[in-house]
């Protein structure tokens, strides 16, 4: 039934949906590999909540990251979507970098909880990113 | 990002408020987080579909293939 639903919207679509999806950007390994990488970082970066020096210096290493995969994302032709998700990640990670910079004391909770939204966002796009066709 | 989950997070900020155990500043550092976070979930949503159509216009593509 859902399939039927698919091909009916699918269907429906402008010729110009149908084109973009045709021709959208295959599977790139090495964007792939950058957010998982940021989602490690990250993942890691929690770990480290009880050491305020070094949690610091691991967002620091999480934002040049993540500038890394949007600039990585920015040229590469038809790939609209990931570059459009890999600029708000940046906007999250470099949000966080400039908080955990100012603040002079991180209570435990938020600096798990801010580090899990980084790490909820990078799994989202790695879960669509992994999906792209070969 | 369903309304669910945005509901059960805005919960889960507000409880760790109330509870002293986030400030102020945090919280609203943490609730401008959950605007990206939907943003990307969305942005996701949107390349998912165009994935699946993606599928569906070559297996069309392919059967009309081999039908020639």
């Amino acid at each position: 039934m859902k399939r039927i639903l698919i091909v009916l919207f699918a269907f429906s679509l402008s010729g110009c949906a149908l084109f973009d999806a045709y021709f959208m950007a295959k599977y790139d390994t090495t964007e792939y590999a950058l957010v998982n990488e940021i989602k490690t970082k990250a993942q890691i970066a929690e770990e480290n909540c009880g050491n305020h020096l070094l949690v610091v210096t691991q967002v620091n290493e999480l934002y040049i990251k993540s500038l890394e995969f949007k600039n990585f994302t920015m040229h590469i032709p038809r790939n609209k979507d990931a570059n459009n998700m890999s600029t708000k990640l940046l906007t999250l990670t470099k949000d966080t970098r400039d908080y955990f910079n100012k603040a002079e004391k991180i209570s435990p909770i938020f600096c798990k909880t801010k580090l899990q939204q980084v790490i909820n966002s990078a799994d989202t796009i790695q879960h669509v990113l992994g999906s792209k066709p070969r | 990002m369903t309304p669910e989950l945005l509901n059960s997070y805005i919960i889960e900020y507000n409880k760790a408020l109330e509870q002293g155990q986030i400030s102020k500043e945090e919280y609203v550092e943490l609730l401008k987080g959950i605007n990206i976070m939907e943003g990307i979930a969305d942005d996701a949503e949107g390349l998912a579909l165009k994935e699946q159509l993606n599928v569906i216009i070559n297996a069309a593509i392919s059967a009309a293939s081999l039908m020639a």
